[in-house]
């Protein structure tokens, strides 16, 4: 769309999808607006168009239908279906409207849906966003036309409500021809309540950053003054303020002199700067605080109970394009307050989309961002997805293998981004057997699938190799990572580490439905040597940390932060992490007859201290209720009914996150045990609808993994596209992933048929089934097995390094072991023709035949080799030493 | 050294611009050192340095030569370097040869009295106070000769109103008269302990005032404090006359400690940048810069014969020094937390401390040995004095004032307000005791009974509704024909305070006038004679006024 500067008449051109939007002109650098689309021209280019009347309609059409539009919605609510013949023929012109001029919203959104005033302090914000065909979406609120039907109950300014006097109405929202009515409620408008010290100064203190890590929040404080971080001790902070060095921070004879005003307005020196002016929002409330007296709130003030973030969906498009959000907190009361000027935004991606400290989010590159808003102890978050401009972008039409493609393809369409092809036959087969039991395919294998005509052949692939005992071998291994499987001097013999190991193994072989294994380990009891599953707190005896880890091995969350201070980034407060930990005071260990046995039973008292107060704290579910606990009854059988069950919404969507991860490369949320507000899932319904799978399923594990092999996205060729080749977190494509150590070291011995021996096993046994994570292998460490000292998921490394290349190279693990392969000697002697036992050896590492190019320059150089022997030797080195080999693909 | 051609011509484009703009900023680099390398500095360089003196730089100037200092800030007649080259003193310069033009001398006076800047970015070097004596020879312990020193003249307006008090951080009585002191916004109050009379307001326009301190002898105040952030003084009053007498120091945080030396020659003070500073009253120099504290600096307090000097920190940590040499005597280990007092016995034998850590804690002081410890308020104390008949009284975070005997054994405690009491003072007497909240709520009552005698505003109306006030009560008084001598007396007492203001009022005017027209004296003869004029004028006033007032208030 081609249109002239305001000023300059410099000729401008510009996406219509960015008509509206404010821009600085390239050459004179003054501010204009974009105009509207041209209409012939802009349509003439969207294949949405329905008719190609425009050209005989032009303008004075579009002024027409613009008119009866007016008329149509002139003082009718625009909400809920109309019945009457007038509604129909509106709705009708609307859609006609949509087919001619694309640039009329489908949708408009109001936020808050309802406004409440409370006091005559109170006010609140409006959001209005407008949502378009391509689902994209634009803040039209200073666009909008506010109009409040009784106009005596409250003020608009600037979009946002000032109240005036009590009452009921409705606020009219006008845009583009769409209208939203806001019902509005005034109450106790005549009503200023004292400012209050928790309500009102304490976010005061973290918008400002006074209570941040680097600054009064850092334990000892600064220059002799701490403030709890991120205000996690309001209590301790109203102490600090007014009572710890009298005379110092709180002036009540002449506020404006206290010298917490002072330092924080930069009007005396100060370490950590101008924090706020002294004609903020953020001034003013403790100005007003310390003039009231510097009171202490009484103990019943209603407190935040919610926050919530306002719009939950933005789709920018086109840098500099902006949303605002609002931040509204819910109170015990019942009453509701817009807290945007309060709280604290960050955004997770900042080149995507940055948050400003109002709260205005502007689009950058194209991508996606998660934008929260940290209000008191609450963290919410939303999600803004900026795409380029892309007025012809369409869609294709993509079949769906299952569920999970539907949700994939919904997600990847709003990002403008389209999937990779399926990748070919023999990718898959290798793809799926190392995945799914950590083996190469055999070659006759691979020819076998790639030559059948079977439909259905992948799915019985899958189904095959899923029954596979090698299938629950990995998954053992797995599983003993997060177990942290290792033992250990004192506390976990050999013995017991290894009747854990095969007490897991025995579960998964026999295909136990997860909940029962987890139910099982978290309420074990008895000795560390005949009731394996003991040694889960065996392994951890500490209170605080079980705990830790029960929540971020099958909960996927780390909540370690909450044990000093409230998280800052997600939603738990120390209370969620001592009420957590309450669960776990009570377990009593002795020692057995055996001195390697220790005997784990239940004790009647034990109960976990807050520290801030030293209250005991009862058992609160992380993220659930406090449950009744009789006297008598085990907490950990309660925790374990709760947190292996539907009720607990973690749980099944973090393990179905984790299967994912495994196969897909990347979880959905990643890493897969760190779910928290700030790193949100990148497609939370994929993530939801696995996660009820899983449950309806009866946690099954096979059978989620069943339907992630099956999905169209699993079987995506690594080769991107135009449109996906920057996004490698949506999966539009395949992943290209290292083999993890042990399944690398077990192809290797595979294809070259060259047994390990490994501690505790027999020869022969793969790296995969190593029960005790002490077992020391020198590949393995350099290839970064998990240590299993810990329960992170980032124990597992796949990340290059030197030593790796040189091992492989020149170390024990490709030399020595391809001196003592019988197979090129064999392959040799069977198929005579050097140029057949390269393809065979092909076939072996990488599941393919080679190219002819590759064959004939093999050729070349096997023909130089002093024996065909050696030369064919050296081809099957540099296949093992290709990232074609190393590499799942 | 300098690029000397660039230089001259400012000095020639500035001097000749100096009449037009009087501000100017007159300063040695540019200005003053031309001046002397084109007649002085043959003689007066490094190598030759006729007469000891050196002018080649500026620091070298300041040290003057061998008859002693050549300049004194801010007062060009008291300079040697002023008057040698006007020739109105021997040695006159340059020698044997007629005076400087008289653009270059105007320089030099202006420069001298601009507070003898180096560079344009300079601060003026600290003028040099007149030299004013406090000194009081060998140190008398106990009770002066003579009436108790009482405000004989004062002030009653107060510098600010405001309609709430807070919690005042210094809070002392005068060892010998029933005066108590307690520290305001930008003022001090004086109140009587027996009629519970306001006596005075010290206005301290320094900023908040937070430790105050009585003489030995009772006739000073000594008042540190501040911008909390920014700036600490400290500043000595005369109690009897109601007048300043000097300010001290010149610190970025506030003077959160203060004391003078009974012999009143050194001023001590300390605050948050952890350091104890010794001042000398007489030339306001720094003495001694004392590193040790690892924390703000909270307490001060020098011996009663000014040999020893005992400081504190918040942090736990107490030294005691020797103030004349900066040598630490002792050590004193034992606070676990913030000491928040220290105070001498009489006989300066013992040091007592309390601390937020909830002690108080004895320490003898001919080895440095705590010699008892006990708990006045376990939660933390906050005020404490060792009064002059023996007795301590704390008060702390347990809410509790209390009384204790020599031997800490606790006679009395009481709860005074319903908020944190954070000082407490006996009187002179031991009889009253005088406490504040965290409010700023001042009581009053009997150190034997815990009886409530009455409470101290820290927030007194202006002095014209005081006198409103007090003419409608002899008002009503005379209607019910009631005793109204002593409501009359008060009349008249409110009535002189505001006379004695007024011509305070004038003289602080005078005061400035007087220095601006010095500043102008030589080159703006017509406001000079205007400026003569109005200060005889004032003069005049001032006389009147004092005419008027009473010897004593």
């Amino acid at each position: 769309m081609k249109f002239a500067c305001l000023h300059c008449q410099q000729h401008l051109e510009a996406d219509s999808t960015q008509s509206g939007l404010q821009i600085n002109c390239p050459s004179c650098g003054q501010s204009l607006e974009i105009p509207g689309a041209a209409p012939a021209v802009a349509q003439a280019a969207d294949p949405r168009r329905r008719s190609r009347l425009v050209l005989f309609f032009g303008i004075a059409t579009a002024l027409a239908i613009t008119a009866a539009l007016a008329v149509a919605l002139a003082g009718r609510p625009a909400q809920g279906k109309s019945p009457t013949a007038l509604g129909k023929v509106r709705d009708n012109i609307r859609g006609l409207w949509l087919g001619w001029f694309p640039e009329t919203p489908a949708t408009l959104s109001v936020f808050p849906t309802n406004v409440a005033l409370n006091n005559g302090r109170d006010w609140q914000g409006i959001v209005v966003q407008a949502g378009y065909a391509d689902g994209s979406t634009r803040d039209v609120t200073t666009k909008s036309k506010l109009r409040l039907e009784d106009p005596k109950l409250a003020r608009i300014d600037q979009a946002a409500l000032f109240p005036l006097a009590d009452g009921s109405s409705t606020l009219k929202v006008r845009y583009a021809g769409l209208a939203v009515d806001v019902p509005v409620v005034v109450a106790q408008s005549t009503n200023r309540p004292p400012i209050s010290f928790i309500i009102d100064v304490m976010p005061v203190l973290s918008k400002a950053g006074c209570n941040s890590g680097a600054c009064h929040g850092t334990s000892r404080g600064k220059d002799g003054f701490h403030l709890s971080l991120f205000g996690y001790d309001p209590d301790g902070d109203y102490f600090r303020l007014t009572r710890e060095f009298i005379g110092r921070r709180i002036n009540l004879a002449v506020p404006e002199e206290s010298l917490l005003l002072q330092k924080g307005a930069g009007q005396v020196p100060h370490t950590g700067g101008e924090r706020f002016k002294t004609n903020s929002a953020l001034y003013a409330p403790v100005l007003a605080w310390i003039r009231d007296g510097a009171r202490k709130d009484s103990t019943n003030i209603a407190r935040t109970i919610r926050v919530e973030i306002l719009p939950q969906q933005t789709v920018l498009i086109g840098a500099g394009s902006q949303q605002r959000f609002s931040v509204r907190a819910h109170y015990s009361d019942g009453s509701d307050r817009d807290v945007t000027s309060l709280a604290v935004f960050l955004s997770n991606n900042d080149v995507a989309a940055k948050i400003s400290d109002d709260g205005v989010v502007t689009a950058g590159q194209r991508g996606e961002a998660y934008v929260t808003a940290r209000f008191e102890e609450f963290t919410v978050g939303s999600q803004v997805v900026v795409s380029p401009p892309a007025a012809g972008f369409v869609f294709p039409e993509i079949a769906s293998n299952n569920y999970i493609d539907d949700l994939v393809h919904a997600k990847l369409k709003k990002l403008r981004v389209i999937p990779s092809e399926i990748c070919d036959d023999a990718t898959f087969i290798r793809r799926a057997y190392i995945d799914i039991i950590g083996l190469l395919p055999g070659a006759d294998e691979v020819r076998a699938f790639a030559n059948s005509k079977e439909l259905k052949k992948r799915e019985q692939l899958v189904d095959k190799l899923i029954a596979r005992e090698e299938f629950a071998d990995l998954w053992v291994m797995k599983f003993a990572e997060l177990l942290a499987i290792r033992s250990r001097n004192d506390e976990v013999s050999t013995k017991a580490a290894l009747s854990y190991f095969d007490w897991l193994r025995e579960r998964m072989l026999t295909n136990q439905p997860m909940d029962r294994v987890v139910r099982d380990l978290l309420t074990a009891r008895g000795s560390s040597l005949t009731d394996p599953a003991v040694n889960y707190y065996q392994i951890e005896r500490e209170t605080l940390k079980i705990s830790e880890n029960v929540a971020q091995v099958f909960m996927g969350m780390r909540i370690q932060c909450a044990q000093c201070h409230n998280h800052p980034f997600d939603r738990w407060t120390m209370n969620d992490y001592y009420g957590f930990a309450a669960f776990f005071p009570q377990i009593g260990r002795k020692q057995g007859e055996d001195p390697r046995e220790t005997i784990v039973f239940d004790r009647p008292d034990g109960d976990v201290k807050h520290p801030v107060g030293g209250k005991t704290v009862k058992p609160k579910f992380l993220g659930g209720e406090v449950p009744e606990i009789a006297k008598g009854e085990s907490r950990r059988t309660v925790l374990a009914n709760w947190l292996a069950s539907p009720k607990n919404p973690f749980f099944a969507r973090n393990l179905a996150n984790v299967v994912w991860a495994h196969f897909l490369g990347r979880g959905i949320i990643e890493p897969v045990d760190d779910i928290r507000v700030s790193n949100p899932a990148v497609n939370p319904e994929l993530l939801d609808t696995l996660g009820k799978k899983f449950t309806d399923y009866q946690y099954d594990f096979r059978k989620l993994v069943r339907d992630i092999c099956l999905s169209r996205t699993y079987q995506l060729s690594t080769r991107p596209n135009e449109s996906n080749v920057h996004d490698d977190r949506n999966f539009a494509r395949a992943a290209i992933r290292r083999m993890r150590a042990e399944v690398l070291l077990d192809s290797i011995n595979q294809v070259a048929e060259t047994p390990d021996k490994y501690q505790g096993l027999p020869r022969g046994a793969r790296a995969v089934q190593i029960a005790d994570g002490n077992v020391a292998n020198y590949f393995l460490t350099t290839f970064g097995r998990a240590t299993r000292t810990t329960v992170c998921s980032c124990e597992v490394k796949t990340e290059p390094n030197l030593s790796q290349a040189l091992h492989l190279l020149n170390g024990s693990a490709t030399n020595d072991k391809l001196q003592n392969s019988p197979v090129v000697k064999r392959l040799f002697k069977e198929l005579k023709e050097p140029a057949k036992v390269i393809d065979e050896l092909y076939m072996r590492c990488l599941a393919r035949n080679a190219t002819d190019e590759e064959r004939s320059k093999l050729m070349a150089f096997v023909d130089k080799a002093k024996t065909k022997d050696q030369g064919l030797q050296d081809v099957f080195w540099s296949l093992l030493n290709s990232k074609e080999f190393l590499f799942n693909h | 050294m300098f690029p000397r051609p660039l230089t001259l011509s400012f000095a020639v484009l500035i001097a000749g611009s100096t009449l037009a703009f009087a501000q100017e900023k007159i300063t040695y680099q540019e200005h003053v050192l031309p001046v002397f390398e084109n007649n002085c500095n043959k003689c007066h360089n490094p190598d030759k340095k006729k007469g000891d003196l050196d002018l080649t730089t500026f620091a070298a100037l300041l040290r003057g030569g061998g008859s002693g200092l050549v300049v004194v800030s801010g007062d060009p007649e008291a300079s040697k370097l002023h008057r040698s080259v006007n020739h109105t003193e021997e040695p006159e310069m340059p020698p044997k040869a007629s005076k400087l033009p008289g653009k270059d001398l105007d320089l030099i006076k202006r420069w001298i009295a601009g507070g003898l800047l180096e560079t344009s970015g300079s601060k003026a070097v600290a003028a040099k106070r007149p030299a004013i004596d406090l000194s009081i020879g060998a140190t008398a312990q106990g009770k002066p000769d003579g009436p108790p020193p009482m405000p004989l003249q004062f002030l009653l307006d107060p510098v600010t109103s405001s309609s709430h008090s807070t919690a005042p951080t210094g809070m002392a009585t005068s060892p010998w008269a029933p005066l108590v002191a307690i520290t305001g916004q930008k003022q001090v109050l004086l109140y009587n302990t027996e009629t519970l009379e306001l006596l005075g307001i010290v206005p301290f326009s320094e900023g908040s005032p937070a430790d105050l301190k009585f003489s030995r002898n009772g006739k000073l105040l000594v008042i540190g404090g501040g911008v909390p952030g920014k700036s600490g003084r400290v500043v000595l009053w005369n109690i009897e006359t109601s007048e300043r007498i000097t300010v001290i120091g010149d610190e970025y945080d506030t003077a959160l400690a203060a004391d003078l030396s009974p012999d009143q020659s050194k001023v001590a003070l300390g605050g948050p940048g952890r350091l104890v500073k010794i001042y000398s009253t007489k030339t306001g120099e720094l003495l001694h810069k004392i590193k040790k504290h690892t924390d703000w600096v909270t307490a001060l307090a020098f011996s009663p014969d000014g040999e020893k000097l005992a400081s504190a920190d918040r942090n736990g940590g107490i030294s005691v020094w020797d103030p004349d040499n900066a040598q630490e005597l002792f050590s004193l280990a034992g606070h676990k937390s913030g000491v928040t007092s220290v105070q001498w016995r009489n006989d300066g034998k013992v040091l007592a401390s309390a601390s937020e850590d909830g002690t108080a804690k004895l320490w003898e002081m001919t080895e440095g040995k705590q010699a008892k410890t006990w708990t006045p308020h376990g939660s933390g104390v906050l005020g404490f004095h060792w009064g002059m008949d023996g007795k301590f009284v704390s008060c702390g975070r347990d809410g509790q004032v209390a009384i204790w005997d020599a031997n800490g054994n606790k006679t009395k405690s009481a709860a005074v307000t319903n908020d944190l009491p954070v000082r407490a003072v006996l009187s002179h007497d031991g009889q009253r005791v005088i406490a504040a909240d965290w409010k700023g709520n001042v009581t009053v009552y009997s150190s034997k009974d815990a009886k409530l005698l009455g409470t101290l505003s820290l927030n007194p109306p202006a002095l014209s509704s005081q006198i409103a006030s007090a003419e409608k009560e002899l008002a009503e008084a005379k209607a019910k024909s009631a005793e109204s001598a002593p409501i009359e007396a008060k009349v008249a007492r409110l009535s002189a305070a505001k006379v004695y203001g007024e011509m305070q009022r004038l003289r602080d005017e005078l005061a400035a006038q007087q220095a601006e027209r010095d500043k102008l004296a030589t080159h703006d003869k017509r406001s000079t004679a205007k400026l003569t004029a109005e200060i005889s004028a004032k003069e005049k006033k001032i006389e009147s006024l004092r005419s008027k007032l009473p010897a004593k208030l």
